[in-house]
């Protein structure tokens, strides 16, 4: 498995369509730099909250990165090569989910890393507390995540208060994302290769 | 006795037909051995179920019914790890056109987990992809893919060779280097190889045995050795009593390789002499000669008295 990761990894560093998709990502950079010179008010603190809330984008850098990182592999056929590796379909198919979603970490960082960066040094932080990982703290992001995200989702929907939509948003995902991870290694257990 | 690299028993593959429920089966009870050392022409026609084997063999996917068995495992645990020693080359290569040649075959080495960072010059090399180690493979012709293909196939001194087609798109300089490479593979280092291909003149300088599939059956398996036995030249002679014919060749040469083919029809086989004794002697014996010629039966002969279910 430590095998399959490092070739996935340097499968990632070699592919122009992540190079690409960094690239896209980096010029957020242009975005917050308007908003400077536009008179946007916020602060850094503001855009790394946002930035992070935007859904869309890193939903739409998602699929793009998932069709030319994982689906490439399927219209390559080199897929079947790894099969050759002596591991099994599991093992293939975890250690490209897992460099799959580190890449889309990165992904994720270097949008909301840009843009807070730009607006901090052009605004400044705004809340210094925002650094500091306190119970609250922490907690007031988490719902702050929420509340702009999964209630846009379902049209600001709060279930008996804002500390249990937190844990049903929290648990709902967690359970999204476990099924999903599920059925797709069952799938490509069974899936025929060409 | 020599060990068994892979052997099929009782495997079934079944597809379905587009837009049907029909089933038809691409392998169907089929039944194959390969021992260690062999280079194993696999030949029959297209859809056959030759690539369906293959890709079995890789486990790119899974047969319907009967089992496999690679180095002497057949559970599904153990072939995941036994197919880490075959290298594959099934229909056209598995690349990543966006990286060179050499990144090709780093990820490669990688996931085998190969420490030798040399051994990706060493396959460039034997393949002749040596210059364009740098070059992307997206701008590689159909024969320096298949080159690189069968480098892919080679990485990590793999003991099973497994190649679909493999001369496909090579210029015929390339078709004498490429079997003089798996020649000396297989004496030098003793790996073996199945190797499918409709070029029957090539495998018959290649192969050590046969194996003839035929709507996903395996009609015979055969040695090169048997095999030429087999396709020898013989003597085709028409008559028109053929048991009286036989009974005075047989009196006279006892040494003759006879078969009676049908109710004219003889084949002397490995017949070297003049056959001018042949006429005089059946003719004195008030036997009526009608033709008489001398055949040679090569792989494509045999290939397709086998295939078609008949004689020579």
């Amino acid at each position: 498995m430590r095998n399959l990761m490092k070739a996935e990894l340097f499968k990632l560093k070699k592919s122009s369509g992540f190079k690409a998709l960094c690239i896209c990502n980096m010029a957020s950079i242009l975005s917050s730099v308007l908003l400077l010179i536009a008179g946007a008010e916020g602060t850094g603190y503001n855009a790394l909250i946002v930035s992070l809330t935007y859904i869309l984008h890193h939903a739409v850098i998602g699929y793009l990165f998932a069709a030319v990182f994982l689906c490439g592999e399927f219209s390559n056929r080199t897929l079947g090569m790894s099969l050759l590796c002596g591991y099994s379909r599991r093992k293939v198919f975890l250690s490209k989910i897992l460099v799959f979603l580190f890449g889309l970490l990165l992904l994720f960082l270097i949008y909301t890393g840009i843009t807070s960066i730009v607006m901090s040094i052009g605004v400044g932080i705004g809340v210094t507390y925002a650094l500091l990982w306190t119970e609250a703290n922490i907690k007031e992001g988490l719902l702050s995540f929420v509340k702009y995200t999964y209630s846009y989702q379902i049209g600001q929907l709060q279930f008996w208060g804002e500390g249990f939509s937190l844990w049903i948003f929290m648990v709902v995902t967690l359970l999204t994302s476990v099924i999903a991870l599920v059925t797709s290694i069952l799938m490509f257990e069974k899936m025929e290769l060409k | 006795m020599t060990e068994t690299i892979f052997s099929a028993e009782n495997l079934t593959k079944q597809y379905r037909k587009a837009h049907t429920f029909n089933k038809f089966n691409a392998l169907d009870n089929f039944q194959m051995e390969i021992h260690r050392g062999d280079i194993y022409g696999f030949v029959g026609e297209n859809g056959a179920g030759k690539t369906t084997l293959m890709r079995i063999l890789s486990g790119r996917i899974r047969q319907t019914s009967g089992v496999i068995e690679i180095f002497g495992n057949s559970d599904e645990r153990n072939l995941c790890i036994q197919r880490g020693r075959i290298g594959a080359l099934i229909e056209t290569p598995a690349l990543y056109p966006g990286m060179t040649a050499r990144g090709n075959l780093e990820v490669l080495r990688l996931q085998r987990g190969n420490t030798e960072r040399y051994c990706i010059a060493d396959v460039l090399k034997t393949v002749g992809l040596e210059n364009s180690e740098s070059k992307k493979v997206k701008d590689f012709s159909l024969g320096m893919k298949q080159r690189l293909g069968l480098a892919m196939a080679l990485l990590g001194s793999q003991e099973f060779l497994v190649l679909d087609e493999p001369v496909n798109g090579l210029d015929p300089e390339g078709i004498v280097e490429f079997r003089e490479i798996l020649k000396r593979l297989n004496q030098e280092q003793g790996i073996t190889i199945l190797i499918s291909s409709h070029l029957l003149g090539e495998l018959n300088q290649l192969a050590t045995c046969y194996g003839f599939i035929h709507a996903g059956k395996m009609v015979e398996q055969i040695t090169a050795e048997k095999l030429r036995e087999k396709c020898m030249t013989y003597l085709n002679i028409r008559v028109d009593d053929v048991q009286k014919a036989t009974a005075i060749l047989k009196k006279t040469f006892p040494e003759f390789n006879l078969e009676i083919i049908s109710e004219h029809k003889i084949h002397i086989y490995g017949f070297s002499g003049d056959t001018g004794i042949i006429i005089k002697l059946l003719v004195t014996g008030d036997v009526n000669v009608k033709e008489m010629t001398v055949c040679s039966a090569g792989l494509e002969n045999y290939y397709m008295s086998v295939i078609k279910g008949g004689k020579l």
